[in-house]
Protein backbone atom coordinates (compact mmCIF):
# COMPACT_ATOMS: atom_id res chain seq x y z
CA UNK A 1 0.00 0.00 0.00
CA UNK A 2 1.67 3.22 -1.16
CA UNK A 3 -0.25 6.25 0.54
CA UNK A 4 3.29 8.53 -0.18
CA UNK A 5 2.43 9.24 -3.30
CA UNK A 6 -0.14 11.94 -2.32
CA UNK A 7 2.13 13.11 0.08
CA UNK A 8 4.84 13.67 -2.84
CA UNK A 9 2.48 15.53 -5.19
CA UNK A 10 1.83 17.77 -2.47
CA UNK A 11 5.39 18.40 -1.88
CA UNK A 12 6.70 19.84 -5.49
CA UNK A 13 3.26 19.64 -7.23
CA UNK A 14 1.70 22.70 -8.49
CA UNK A 15 -0.67 23.00 -5.74
CA UNK A 16 2.55 22.54 -3.26
CA UNK A 17 3.90 26.39 -5.16
CA UNK A 18 0.67 27.78 -4.36
CA UNK A 19 0.52 26.71 -0.78
CA UNK A 20 3.95 27.99 -0.15
CA UNK A 21 3.27 31.06 -2.48
CA UNK A 22 0.16 31.87 -0.42
CA UNK A 23 1.89 30.63 3.31
CA UNK A 24 4.60 33.29 2.59
CA UNK A 25 2.76 35.72 1.57
CA UNK A 26 0.59 35.39 4.33
CA UNK A 27 4.07 36.12 6.69
CA UNK A 28 5.03 38.96 4.50
CA UNK A 29 1.86 40.77 4.36
CA UNK A 30 1.58 40.04 8.48
CA UNK A 31 4.74 41.75 8.63
CA UNK A 32 4.78 44.38 6.09
CA UNK A 33 3.74 47.44 8.34
CA UNK A 34 5.73 46.40 10.81
CA UNK A 35 9.00 46.56 8.93
CA UNK A 36 7.88 49.73 6.74
CA UNK A 37 6.98 52.14 10.28
CA UNK A 38 10.52 50.72 11.40
CA UNK A 39 12.39 51.80 7.98
CA UNK A 40 11.05 55.04 8.28
CA UNK A 41 11.68 54.80 11.91
CA UNK A 42 15.47 53.70 11.43
CA UNK A 43 16.31 56.93 8.73
CA UNK A 44 18.30 59.64 10.24
CA UNK A 45 16.17 62.11 7.80
CA UNK A 46 12.55 61.57 5.78
CA UNK A 47 12.59 58.66 3.91
CA UNK A 48 10.29 58.72 0.31
CA UNK A 49 8.47 55.09 -0.91
CA UNK A 50 11.22 54.65 -3.20
CA UNK A 51 14.01 54.39 -0.59
CA UNK A 52 11.96 52.16 1.56
CA UNK A 53 11.07 50.32 -0.79
CA UNK A 54 15.09 49.99 -1.56
CA UNK A 55 16.08 49.60 2.04
CA UNK A 56 13.09 46.91 2.13
CA UNK A 57 15.07 45.02 -0.86
CA UNK A 58 18.73 45.18 0.83
CA UNK A 59 17.34 44.42 4.12
CA UNK A 60 16.49 40.81 2.90
CA UNK A 61 17.18 40.40 -1.25
CA UNK A 62 16.07 37.08 -1.05
CA UNK A 63 13.10 37.08 0.95
CA UNK A 64 9.73 37.05 -0.18
CA UNK A 65 8.04 39.46 -2.15
CA UNK A 66 6.30 42.51 -1.75
CA UNK A 67 5.82 44.89 -4.76
CA UNK A 68 6.78 48.64 -4.38
CA UNK A 69 3.03 49.46 -5.68
CA UNK A 70 1.71 47.52 -2.29
CA UNK A 71 3.52 49.97 0.18
CA UNK A 72 1.77 53.02 -0.83
CA UNK A 73 -1.74 52.40 0.29
CA UNK A 74 0.01 51.27 3.62
CA UNK A 75 2.50 54.60 3.81
CA UNK A 76 -0.77 56.61 3.43
CA UNK A 77 -3.01 54.72 5.65
CA UNK A 78 -0.19 55.31 8.26
CA UNK A 79 0.02 59.03 7.96
CA UNK A 80 -3.78 58.98 8.33
CA UNK A 81 -3.47 57.35 11.72
CA UNK A 82 -0.93 59.48 12.49
CA UNK A 83 1.74 57.07 12.23
CA UNK A 84 3.61 59.24 10.07
CA UNK A 85 3.98 62.54 8.52
CA UNK A 86 4.72 63.68 4.63
CA UNK A 87 6.01 66.47 2.61
CA UNK A 88 6.70 67.28 -1.17
CA UNK A 89 10.55 67.95 -1.31
CA UNK A 90 11.53 68.89 -4.45
CA UNK A 91 13.84 66.95 -6.45
CA UNK A 92 16.46 67.90 -9.11
CA UNK A 93 16.93 64.44 -10.49
CA UNK A 94 13.26 63.89 -11.10
CA UNK A 95 9.52 64.89 -9.84
CA UNK A 96 8.56 66.11 -6.60
CA UNK A 97 9.49 63.59 -4.02
CA UNK A 98 6.72 62.68 -0.25
CA UNK A 99 9.16 62.56 2.06
CA UNK A 100 7.84 60.47 5.06
CA UNK A 101 8.67 60.78 9.02
CA UNK A 102 7.64 59.08 11.47
CA UNK A 103 5.97 61.07 14.51
CA UNK A 104 5.65 60.45 18.43
CA UNK A 105 2.69 58.58 18.17
CA UNK A 106 4.35 56.70 15.55
CA UNK A 107 7.09 55.77 17.52
CA UNK A 108 4.77 54.52 20.67
CA UNK A 109 2.99 52.11 18.32
CA UNK A 110 6.39 50.77 16.32
CA UNK A 111 7.00 50.04 20.58
CA UNK A 112 4.11 47.76 21.08
CA UNK A 113 4.19 46.26 17.54
CA UNK A 114 7.90 45.07 18.37
CA UNK A 115 6.82 44.04 21.93
CA UNK A 116 4.20 41.72 19.98
CA UNK A 117 6.58 40.62 17.15
CA UNK A 118 8.93 39.45 19.42
CA UNK A 119 6.68 38.06 22.03
CA UNK A 120 4.86 35.91 18.93
CA UNK A 121 8.10 35.21 17.34
CA UNK A 122 9.29 33.56 20.80
CA UNK A 123 6.32 31.71 20.43
CA UNK A 124 6.36 30.64 17.04
CA UNK A 125 10.71 29.83 17.83
CA UNK A 126 8.75 27.54 20.71
CA UNK A 127 6.39 25.58 18.64
CA UNK A 128 9.28 25.25 16.17
CA UNK A 129 11.71 23.65 17.96
CA UNK A 130 12.15 20.04 17.52
CA UNK A 131 11.39 20.13 14.32
CA UNK A 132 14.68 19.20 11.93
CA UNK B 1 9.71 39.71 4.30
CA UNK B 2 11.45 41.43 1.98
CA UNK B 3 10.54 43.83 -1.76
CA UNK B 4 11.49 42.11 -4.35
CA UNK B 5 14.61 43.27 -6.00
CA UNK B 6 16.19 40.52 -7.11
CA UNK B 7 16.88 39.83 -10.28
CA UNK B 8 13.09 37.35 -11.35
CA UNK B 9 12.49 37.21 -14.92
CA UNK B 10 10.69 40.45 -16.25
CA UNK B 11 6.51 39.75 -15.67
CA UNK B 12 5.20 39.55 -19.36
CA UNK B 13 3.45 42.92 -19.39
CA UNK B 14 6.86 44.62 -18.00
CA UNK B 15 9.12 42.90 -21.11
CA UNK B 16 5.75 44.02 -23.34
CA UNK B 17 7.51 47.75 -22.93
CA UNK B 18 10.85 46.87 -22.39
CA UNK B 19 11.73 48.36 -25.47
CA UNK B 20 10.04 51.75 -24.68
CA UNK B 21 11.63 55.16 -23.57
CA UNK B 22 10.61 55.57 -20.19
CA UNK B 23 8.47 58.04 -20.64
CA UNK B 24 6.23 55.35 -22.91
CA UNK B 25 7.06 52.38 -20.54
CA UNK B 26 5.73 54.00 -17.35
CA UNK B 27 2.62 55.96 -19.49
CA UNK B 28 1.90 52.03 -20.57
CA UNK B 29 1.97 50.99 -17.26
CA UNK B 30 -0.42 53.71 -16.34
CA UNK B 31 -2.99 52.60 -18.69
CA UNK B 32 -2.60 49.42 -17.64
CA UNK B 33 -3.42 50.28 -14.12
CA UNK B 34 -5.98 53.21 -15.44
CA UNK B 35 -7.28 49.51 -16.81
CA UNK B 36 -7.22 47.43 -13.49
CA UNK B 37 -9.15 50.31 -11.86
CA UNK B 38 -11.97 51.04 -14.08
CA UNK B 39 -15.18 51.53 -12.18
CA UNK B 40 -13.50 52.54 -9.08
CA UNK B 41 -13.76 56.03 -6.86
CA UNK B 42 -12.03 58.80 -9.30
CA UNK B 43 -9.99 59.94 -6.75
CA UNK B 44 -8.80 57.09 -5.17
CA UNK B 45 -7.54 55.83 -9.05
CA UNK B 46 -6.05 59.46 -9.37
CA UNK B 47 -4.41 58.66 -5.71
CA UNK B 48 -3.00 55.65 -7.08
CA UNK B 49 -1.82 56.47 -10.37
CA UNK B 50 0.09 59.16 -8.86
CA UNK B 51 1.60 57.45 -6.43
CA UNK B 52 2.85 55.21 -9.25
CA UNK B 53 4.07 57.49 -11.72
CA UNK B 54 5.82 59.29 -8.63
CA UNK B 55 7.51 56.20 -7.62
CA UNK B 56 8.41 55.05 -11.30
CA UNK B 57 10.18 58.32 -12.14
CA UNK B 58 11.75 58.58 -8.69
CA UNK B 59 13.06 55.11 -9.43
CA UNK B 60 14.18 55.49 -12.91
CA UNK B 61 16.20 58.76 -11.72
CA UNK B 62 18.33 56.14 -9.44
CA UNK B 63 19.82 55.05 -12.76
CA UNK B 64 16.77 52.04 -12.27
CA UNK B 65 15.57 51.05 -16.04
CA UNK B 66 12.23 51.80 -16.69
CA UNK B 67 10.87 48.28 -17.14
CA UNK B 68 12.46 46.91 -13.81
CA UNK B 69 11.15 49.65 -12.38
CA UNK B 70 7.56 48.51 -13.54
CA UNK B 71 8.34 44.86 -12.84
CA UNK B 72 8.87 45.70 -9.61
CA UNK B 73 6.38 47.96 -8.79
CA UNK B 74 3.63 44.59 -9.22
CA UNK B 75 0.86 43.33 -11.02
CA UNK B 76 -1.24 46.33 -11.97
CA UNK B 77 -4.29 44.08 -10.46
CA UNK B 78 -2.41 43.45 -7.52
CA UNK B 79 -1.79 46.89 -6.77
CA UNK B 80 -5.02 47.76 -7.32
CA UNK B 81 -5.79 45.72 -4.81
CA UNK B 82 -3.57 47.11 -2.27
CA UNK B 83 -5.47 50.04 -2.68
CA UNK B 84 -8.97 48.96 -2.48
CA UNK B 85 -8.23 47.14 0.26
CA UNK B 86 -6.74 50.11 1.94
CA UNK B 87 -9.70 51.89 1.02
CA UNK B 88 -12.30 49.96 2.68
CA UNK B 89 -10.53 50.23 5.55
CA UNK B 90 -10.75 54.14 5.81
CA UNK B 91 -12.69 55.81 8.33
CA UNK B 92 -13.51 52.86 10.29
CA UNK B 93 -11.75 54.10 13.58
CA UNK B 94 -8.88 51.64 13.61
CA UNK B 95 -5.43 51.35 14.30
CA UNK B 96 -3.82 49.81 11.91
CA UNK B 97 -2.20 46.89 12.59
CA UNK B 98 -0.19 44.18 11.57
CA UNK B 99 -1.90 41.11 11.39
CA UNK B 100 0.46 38.47 13.29
CA UNK B 101 0.45 41.46 16.01
CA UNK B 102 -2.62 40.80 18.05
CA UNK B 103 -4.80 44.04 18.15
CA UNK B 104 -4.98 44.19 22.23
CA UNK B 105 -0.89 44.00 23.01
CA UNK B 106 -0.68 46.69 20.13
CA UNK B 107 -3.02 49.85 21.24
CA UNK B 108 -4.26 48.54 24.99
CA UNK B 109 -7.39 47.05 23.49
CA UNK B 110 -9.64 46.34 20.58
CA UNK B 111 -10.14 49.70 19.32
CA UNK B 112 -13.87 50.68 19.48
CA UNK B 113 -16.47 50.42 17.07
CA UNK B 114 -18.28 53.81 16.60
CA UNK B 115 -21.33 54.07 19.41
CA UNK B 116 -24.81 54.25 18.30
CA UNK B 117 -25.75 58.18 19.15
CA UNK B 118 -29.27 59.60 19.22
CA UNK B 119 -28.21 61.62 16.17
CA UNK B 120 -27.54 58.60 14.20
CA UNK B 121 -30.77 57.59 15.36
CA UNK B 122 -32.50 60.57 14.34
CA UNK B 123 -30.81 60.66 10.65
CA UNK B 124 -33.13 57.80 9.64
CA UNK B 125 -36.26 60.12 10.08
CA UNK B 126 -37.37 60.62 6.32
CA UNK B 127 -37.19 64.63 5.91
CA UNK B 128 -36.26 65.85 9.17
CA UNK B 129 -33.66 63.27 9.56
CA UNK B 130 -31.19 65.89 7.63
CA UNK B 131 -30.99 67.95 10.35
CA UNK B 132 -28.71 64.74 12.46
CA UNK B 133 -26.30 64.93 8.48
CA UNK B 134 -22.85 66.57 9.53
CA UNK B 135 -22.84 67.07 5.61
CA UNK B 136 -25.32 68.64 5.03
CA UNK B 137 -24.46 71.60 7.99
CA UNK B 138 -20.70 70.98 6.28
CA UNK B 139 -21.61 71.70 3.20
CA UNK B 140 -23.82 74.85 4.05
CA UNK B 141 -20.91 75.93 6.07
CA UNK B 142 -18.64 75.27 2.95
CA UNK B 143 -21.03 77.52 0.69
CA UNK B 144 -21.33 80.03 3.45
CA UNK B 145 -17.42 80.43 4.81
CA UNK B 146 -15.89 79.07 1.34
CA UNK B 147 -17.15 82.60 -0.10
CA UNK B 148 -14.58 84.05 2.00
CA UNK B 149 -11.81 81.62 0.61
CA UNK B 150 -13.17 82.18 -3.12
CA UNK B 151 -12.31 85.87 -2.83
CA UNK B 152 -8.59 84.98 -1.63
CA UNK B 153 -8.18 82.43 -4.51
CA UNK B 154 -9.61 84.66 -7.40
CA UNK B 155 -7.35 87.91 -6.23
CA UNK B 156 -4.51 86.14 -5.55
CA UNK B 157 -4.66 84.08 -8.84
CA UNK B 158 -5.70 87.39 -10.77
CA UNK B 159 -2.58 89.28 -9.41
CA UNK B 160 -0.10 86.84 -9.59
CA UNK B 161 -1.08 86.04 -13.22
CA UNK B 162 -1.17 89.56 -14.12
CA UNK B 163 2.17 90.12 -12.80
CA UNK B 164 3.19 87.27 -14.94
CA UNK B 165 2.01 87.66 -17.76
CA UNK B 166 3.15 91.58 -17.44
CA UNK B 167 6.41 90.62 -17.05
CA UNK B 168 6.51 88.20 -20.09
CA UNK B 169 8.41 90.21 -21.66
CA UNK B 170 11.66 89.91 -19.29
CA UNK B 171 12.18 85.94 -18.69
CA UNK B 172 10.97 86.03 -15.23
CA UNK B 173 7.55 85.97 -16.30
CA UNK B 174 7.89 82.23 -17.04
CA UNK B 175 9.04 81.23 -13.79
CA UNK B 176 5.98 83.35 -12.30
CA UNK B 177 3.37 81.22 -14.23
CA UNK B 178 4.97 78.24 -13.62
CA UNK B 179 4.85 79.24 -9.95
CA UNK B 180 1.52 80.33 -10.31
CA UNK B 181 0.66 77.29 -11.80
CA UNK B 182 2.44 75.17 -9.01
CA UNK B 183 0.32 77.42 -6.03
CA UNK B 184 -3.00 76.33 -7.93
CA UNK B 185 -2.72 72.89 -8.17
CA UNK B 186 -1.88 72.77 -4.83
CA UNK B 187 -4.43 75.11 -3.22
CA UNK B 188 -6.92 73.14 -5.75
CA UNK B 189 -5.46 70.06 -3.77
CA UNK B 190 -5.89 71.62 -0.44
CA UNK B 191 -9.69 73.23 -1.33
CA UNK B 192 -10.15 69.64 -2.55
CA UNK B 193 -9.25 68.00 1.06
CA UNK B 194 -11.85 71.28 2.51
CA UNK B 195 -14.54 69.87 0.10
CA UNK B 196 -14.02 66.55 1.26
CA UNK B 197 -14.11 67.24 5.06
CA UNK B 198 -17.16 69.10 4.79
CA UNK B 199 -19.58 67.11 2.14
CA UNK B 200 -17.83 63.48 2.80
CA UNK B 201 -16.98 62.56 -0.88
CA UNK B 202 -13.61 60.96 -1.60
CA UNK B 203 -11.38 63.90 -3.10
CA UNK B 204 -7.85 62.94 -4.18
CA UNK B 205 -5.00 63.67 -1.71
CA UNK B 206 -2.07 63.29 -4.20
CA UNK B 207 -1.38 65.73 -7.24
CA UNK B 208 0.09 63.81 -10.01
CA UNK B 209 3.62 64.79 -11.37
CA UNK B 210 3.60 67.10 -14.38
CA UNK B 211 4.23 64.64 -16.95
CA UNK B 212 7.76 63.93 -18.16
CA UNK B 213 9.69 66.29 -16.28
CA UNK B 214 11.68 63.58 -14.64
CA UNK B 215 13.81 63.85 -17.52
CA UNK B 216 13.89 67.11 -18.61
CA UNK B 217 16.17 69.93 -18.36
CA UNK B 218 14.87 73.20 -16.08
CA UNK B 219 14.07 74.58 -19.25
CA UNK B 220 12.03 71.82 -20.46
CA UNK B 221 10.30 71.47 -17.52
CA UNK B 222 9.25 74.93 -17.49
CA UNK B 223 7.64 74.34 -21.14
CA UNK B 224 5.93 70.57 -19.75
CA UNK B 225 4.73 72.49 -17.13
CA UNK B 226 3.06 75.15 -19.17
CA UNK B 227 2.05 72.46 -21.50
CA UNK B 228 0.58 70.47 -18.63
CA UNK B 229 -3.67 70.84 -18.86
CA UNK B 230 -4.52 69.86 -15.00
CA UNK B 231 -2.47 73.02 -13.83
CA UNK B 232 -4.23 75.22 -16.31
CA UNK B 233 -7.39 73.62 -15.14
CA UNK B 234 -6.60 74.16 -11.42
CA UNK B 235 -6.19 77.85 -12.46
CA UNK B 236 -9.78 77.52 -14.59
CA UNK B 237 -10.64 76.52 -10.92
CA UNK B 238 -9.86 78.82 -8.84
CA UNK B 239 -11.17 81.72 -10.98
CA UNK B 240 -14.56 80.13 -12.25
CA UNK B 241 -15.30 78.98 -8.30
CA UNK B 242 -15.49 82.93 -7.50
CA UNK B 243 -18.54 83.36 -8.94
CA UNK B 244 -19.91 79.79 -7.71
CA UNK B 245 -19.24 80.88 -4.34
CA UNK B 246 -20.89 84.46 -4.84
CA UNK B 247 -23.73 82.54 -5.86
CA UNK B 248 -23.95 79.70 -3.53
CA UNK B 249 -23.50 82.16 -1.11
CA UNK B 250 -25.65 84.86 -1.64
CA UNK B 251 -28.58 81.64 -2.02
CA UNK B 252 -27.67 79.79 1.23
CA UNK B 253 -27.34 83.16 3.27
CA UNK B 254 -30.00 84.41 2.30
CA UNK B 255 -32.06 81.13 2.93
CA UNK B 256 -30.78 80.98 6.22
CA UNK B 257 -31.49 84.30 7.55
CA UNK B 258 -35.03 84.21 6.33
CA UNK B 259 -35.45 80.63 7.91
CA UNK B 260 -33.61 82.20 10.77
CA UNK B 261 -35.87 85.06 11.13
CA UNK B 262 -39.64 83.12 10.60
CA UNK B 263 -37.93 80.43 13.18
CA UNK B 264 -37.04 82.59 16.02
CA UNK B 265 -39.03 85.77 15.55
CA UNK B 266 -42.01 84.93 17.18
CA UNK B 267 -39.60 83.50 20.51
CA UNK B 268 -37.56 86.53 20.58
CA UNK B 269 -40.78 88.65 21.00
CA UNK B 270 -42.13 86.65 23.62
CA UNK B 271 -38.91 88.69 25.38
CA UNK B 272 -39.29 91.98 23.53
CA UNK B 273 -40.51 95.46 25.43
CA UNK B 274 -44.19 96.74 24.09
CA UNK B 275 -42.14 100.41 23.14
CA UNK B 276 -40.54 98.00 20.27
CA UNK B 277 -43.63 97.54 18.63
CA UNK B 278 -44.73 101.64 18.90
CA UNK B 279 -43.37 104.39 16.74
CA UNK B 280 -43.23 106.53 19.41
CA UNK B 281 -45.83 108.07 19.29
CA UNK B 282 -48.63 105.20 20.59
CA UNK B 283 -49.08 103.59 17.30
CA UNK B 284 -48.24 100.19 16.93
CA UNK B 285 -46.28 99.02 13.91
CA UNK B 286 -47.70 96.22 11.72
CA UNK B 287 -50.89 95.27 11.39
CA UNK B 288 -51.79 93.44 14.47
CA UNK B 289 -53.27 94.43 17.44
CA UNK B 290 -50.69 95.48 19.71
CA UNK B 291 -48.32 95.47 16.93
CA UNK B 292 -47.12 91.50 18.00
CA UNK B 293 -47.78 88.74 15.91
CA UNK B 294 -50.65 86.96 16.78
CA UNK B 295 -50.00 83.47 18.75
CA UNK B 296 -51.30 81.28 15.32
CA UNK B 297 -49.39 83.31 12.95
CA UNK B 298 -46.45 83.27 15.00
CA UNK B 299 -46.27 79.00 14.90
CA UNK B 300 -46.82 78.89 11.24
CA UNK B 301 -44.40 81.54 10.77
CA UNK B 302 -41.89 79.01 13.17
CA UNK B 303 -43.15 76.17 11.14
CA UNK B 304 -42.26 77.34 7.37
CA UNK B 305 -38.83 78.74 9.03
CA UNK B 306 -38.51 74.83 9.34
CA UNK B 307 -39.61 73.92 6.45
CA UNK B 308 -37.76 76.42 4.79
CA UNK B 309 -34.45 75.67 6.96
CA UNK B 310 -34.97 71.61 6.30
CA UNK B 311 -35.15 72.57 2.26
CA UNK B 312 -31.97 74.47 2.73
CA UNK B 313 -30.32 71.47 3.95
CA UNK B 314 -31.06 69.07 1.46
CA UNK B 315 -30.24 71.58 -1.06
CA UNK B 316 -26.86 72.54 0.79
CA UNK B 317 -26.25 68.58 0.92
CA UNK B 318 -27.14 68.27 -3.02
CA UNK B 319 -25.37 71.18 -4.20
CA UNK B 320 -22.35 70.19 -2.00
CA UNK B 321 -22.28 66.76 -3.47
CA UNK B 322 -22.47 67.95 -7.28
CA UNK B 323 -19.83 70.96 -6.00
CA UNK B 324 -18.02 67.95 -5.34
CA UNK B 325 -18.16 66.14 -8.14
CA UNK B 326 -17.31 69.00 -10.56
CA UNK B 327 -13.86 69.51 -8.53
CA UNK B 328 -13.26 65.74 -8.36
CA UNK B 329 -13.50 65.66 -11.92
CA UNK B 330 -11.12 68.91 -12.71
CA UNK B 331 -8.59 67.23 -10.16
CA UNK B 332 -8.46 63.97 -11.40
CA UNK B 333 -7.95 64.55 -14.97
CA UNK B 334 -5.07 63.07 -16.67
CA UNK B 335 -3.43 63.79 -19.93
CA UNK B 336 -4.28 61.24 -22.25
CA UNK B 337 -1.86 57.93 -21.77
CA UNK B 338 0.69 56.38 -24.24
CA UNK B 339 -0.58 53.48 -26.46
CA UNK B 340 0.83 50.18 -26.10
CA UNK B 341 4.81 50.44 -26.92
CA UNK B 342 6.33 48.42 -29.75
CA UNK B 343 8.68 46.07 -28.88
CA UNK B 344 11.72 47.18 -31.11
Amino acid sequence: MNESAPDSDLSSGPLADSINEKAQRDLAVGTTWLVVLATIAKASSPVHGYEIARSLSHASPHGVGVKHGTLYPILRTMEAEGLVTSTLVPSTQGPARRCFTITPAGRDTLGGWIASWRSVRGQVDELLGGIP
Amino acid sequence: MTVSASPDPLPPRAAETAGGTPTQVISYYLSQLAVAAAGMDAAMVNDMLADAEQHLWNAVSEGVPAHRAVAEFGEAADVVCAYVAAERGRGKGRQPTPIVVPMQSVSGGVAPTRAETPLTGFRAVPVLGIWADRYAWGSMALFVFGFFLAIAYFVVVTAWGSLALGTMAMIIGFPLLVGLLGFCRVVSLAHGRLIEVTTGVRMPRRTAPVAGTGMASFWGRIGLWLKDGRSWLSVAFLIGNFPVAVLLFTVFFSLAALAKSLLFLPIAELFMPDQWFEDGNGFHLGPWQGGRVPPLLGLLSMVLGLAIFTGALWLAKGCGWLYAQVAKAIQVTRPVPVGPVQVV
